[in-house]
């Protein structure tokens, strides 16, 4: 029976494209946070983990996932005040609508996994002329 | 597929593109094969020339066209007689082959040559007799790629 | 009537978007070296194509989702991403090879130097995708790509003798000068050229941001089952082309020119002008596809914000690919790469990565929790993606040994 459920949770969370309050795409589930209870036996999903790093840990290939980490501790700016405790952390009370993608309620901006975004743009695309205007369709 | 698999085979794809692949000859089988292909290759180059020379004299191309197509084709002989060359003759009967051949090709060269100088010039209508001489440049070709069978 | 003229543009953008550097150079090469005896290979591609693009098509009305987004959540994220990684690369290449068609066509029609023309190109490709009104430019040369008919009127002008062309496209057999290899690896060649992957990610990425619903399946299947066909129909031209002219005077296509020489001598100086104009519409289109797709697959493996249809501000790293793919194909191509040999081994290792890309796509089309309970595949689709998938993981298989057995088909 628990296998079975981890199993589900696999399948039904992991990979899953999230998308923030405004329906901004934000990342994928790049790992599960999971405990256990110790009376029941049961586990549960406590968190949904994405963000820099994440999937590399999750990959094993640790050396990339603290490169990746550190490198985005140099791009990340401070000027918002996180809601989250841990940014690349979300706590599955936060979750909403689970289907072919995950809402969460929470900013994209309060994610981790969207600091290089906002990088890119600051960066570069801010300073290509025409950036902010919708191609006329 | 290993990862280490994929950037071989990516970078023997890249390196494909990149360069003509020439390698010693070391029988005179082998010898025989490089010459064949090299016969081939260059027919295929004089061919085009030909064609193109009576497609241009017919007022059925135009000059950028027939001029880009000429210049190709002359380097693509270039490159295929440079490769030839430097190919290793592993022994007398082989040194036989490259003088035969080594006479066709210089010779094919020269009226490639021809071809694109008159067809800079402008000189579309008559291109066809500019190339004419590689008519027997391509019979010569096709015999020796019989000889050889 | 409105309706029907919506419908009749899908199709004719469909007909030119179907030819791109792949199978201009694969169709004229085969033809000039094994005539008509490959022919049976796109036919088989067409079916291919129509049958995992409708499907991926479906997928992207139905659930809102591309395929590259479902490639990381069906097959894991470890296979994912080596599907990503490989096919990014071969999308560059692809690219590379549609930016030299470009300039290739160019500097056929302007003696200017291709090497000047390159980045003219690839500027021109970008801004494109940055900023122009994107549908209405793949409308513009996926119409501008049916020039390439002209193909059609040269064989028709050069009137051969029908019976005998039918009869040599419907029995094929291995040419007594060539071996069995180099004709399995140049059919491989022409199956990559037809079912490339690219038309897929780009394809199932436009449904999305185009909003399709179930009410667009229909026009779905309409573009892709009449316009492939036609599509096909034009490569057979240009392979029976190259097999009337080419073949009998032993030349071998390795230049862009080569494919045009057909068309001028049958047809004359209009025909070579719109067979050009043909040639840089339908490599023109389908670089801003790949250069699309170069973003597409990244920012959905990744789930980052990505399409065009919002501002650049809103999909900055998926417009940050894009930029850097299109300066990289150009580099790649002033290298002074031969961008026949680039587009060769384009299609081919298309066709060595063609499972990565299809096998997902069939499991979705056939889950119920994506697709509802009315639109998964039916048996006799099933039946026949089926077989499809195993001709893929076969061609798959033997593409690697082919290559190196042929030496990459000389």
């Amino acid at each position: 029976m628990t296998d079975a459920r981890v199993l589900h949770a696999t399948l039904d969370l992991l990979d899953r494209q999230l998308l923030d309050r405004d329906g901004i795409l934000c990342g994928n589930v790049d790992d599960l946070e999971i405990d256990r209870d110790e009376t029941t036996g049961e586990v549960y999903v406590t968190a949904l983990l994405t963000g820099p790093g994440i999937l590399a840990y999750r990959l094993g290939a640790r050396r990339l996932g603290r490169w990746t980490q550190r490198a985005n501790r140099r791009i990340h700016d401070d000027d918002v005040p996180g809601v989250l405790e841990d940014r690349t952390r979300i706590p599955i009370e936060l979750a909403g609508q689970i289907g072919p993608s995950i809402s969460v309620a929470v900013g994209a901006k309060d994610l981790a996994s969207h600091d290089a975004e906002r990088w890119t743009l600051r960066h570069i695309i801010a300073h290509i002329p025409g950036n902010s205007s919708r191609a006329p369709q | 597929m290993g990862n280490r698999v994929r950037w071989v085979v990516a970078t023997l794809a890249l390196s494909a593109c990149t360069h003509h692949q020439v390698g010693p000859a070391r029988t005179f089988d082998d010898y025989v094969r490089k010459s064949r292909t090299t016969a081939e290759d260059a027919l295929s180059s004089v061919e085009t020339v030909r064609l193109l020379a009576t497609t241009a004299a017919d007022g059925n191309a135009f000059g950028p066209y027939t001029n880009v197509s000429i210049s190709e084709q002359e380097d693509t002989l270039a490159d295929v007689v440079g490769d030839f060359g430097s190919i290793q003759p592993p022994d007398q009967h082989a040194d036989q082959l490259r003088a035969q051949l080594d006479a066709l090709l210089s010779s094919a060269t020269d009226h490639l040559a021809a071809v694109r100088i008159a067809a800079r010039r402008g000189t579309l209508a008559g291109l066809d007799e500019v190339a004419a001489p590689l008519a027997a440049d391509s019979d010569a070709l096709n015999a020796f790629l019989e000889g050889l069978t | 009537m409105k309706k029907l003229l919506g419908v009749a543009l899908g199709v004719l953008t469909a007909i030119g978007g179907f030819v791109d550097m792949g199978d201009l150079v694969a169709n004229a090469a085969t033809g000039a070296r094994f005539d008509m005896n490959l022919a049976w290979v796109v036919i088989v591609g067409v079916i291919g194509i129509i049958v995992y693009a409708e499907m991926s098509g479906r997928v992207a009305a139905l659930c809102g989702r591309p395929v590259f987004d479902l490639v990381r959540e069906r097959l894991g994220a470890r296979f994912g991403m080596a599907n990503m990684l490989a096919s990014f690369f071969i999308n560059f290449l692809t690219l590379t090879a549609e930016i030299a068609g470009v300039a290739l066509a160019i500097s056929l029609a302007s003696s200017v130097n291709y090497f000047f023309i390159i980045p003219i190109v690839a500027i021109l490709v970008w801004l494109v995708c940055w900023r122009m009104p994107f549908q209405l430019m793949e409308r513009v040369f996926g119409l501008l790509g049916l020039c390439l008919l002209v193909f059609a009127v040269a064989v028709w002008k050069i009137g051969p003798d029908w019976n005998a062309l039918f009869s040599a496209t419907t029995h094929p057999h291995v040419p007594g000068s060539e071996n069995i290899f180099t004709y399995a690896y140049f059919g491989i060649a022409l199956f990559g050229a037809a079912m490339t992957p690219y038309e897929v990610f780009f394809f199932s990425s436009g449904a999305v941001e185009d909003g399709w619903t179930e009410k667009d399946l229909g026009e779905n299947k309409i573009n892709v089952l009449i316009g492939f066909p036609l599509g096909a129909a034009l490569s057979l031209a240009i392979m029976a082309c190259a097999h009337l002219v080419l073949a009998p005077r032993h030349i071998v296509v390795e230049q862009l020119s080569q494919v045009a020489l057909p068309v001028a001598s049958a047809v004359g100086r209009l025909g070579l002008a719109i067979v050009l104009i043909g040639i840089f519409a339908a490599t023109f289109g389908a670089a801003l596809e790949t250069s699309l797709s170069a973003g597409y697959v990244v920012a959905q493996y990744f789930g980052w914000p990505w399409g065009k249809r919002g501002s650049p501000r809103e999909a900055t790293r998926f417009h940050l690919v894009v930029l850097m793919s299109i300066a990289a194909a150009a580099l790649f191509g002033l290298t002074g790469v031969d961008p026949v040999k680039v587009t060769e081994y384009s299609i081919v290792l298309s066709a060595a990565a063609l499972p990565l890309t299809y096998f997902p796509i069939l499991v979705i089309a056939n889950d119920v929790r994506y697709m509802g309970p009315n639109h998964t595949n039916g048996r006799f689709l099933n039946a026949i993606a089926s077989v499809y998938l195993v001709i893929l993981v076969v061609v798959a298989i033997a593409t690697i040994p082919l290559m190196i057995i042929t030496k990459g088909g000389s």
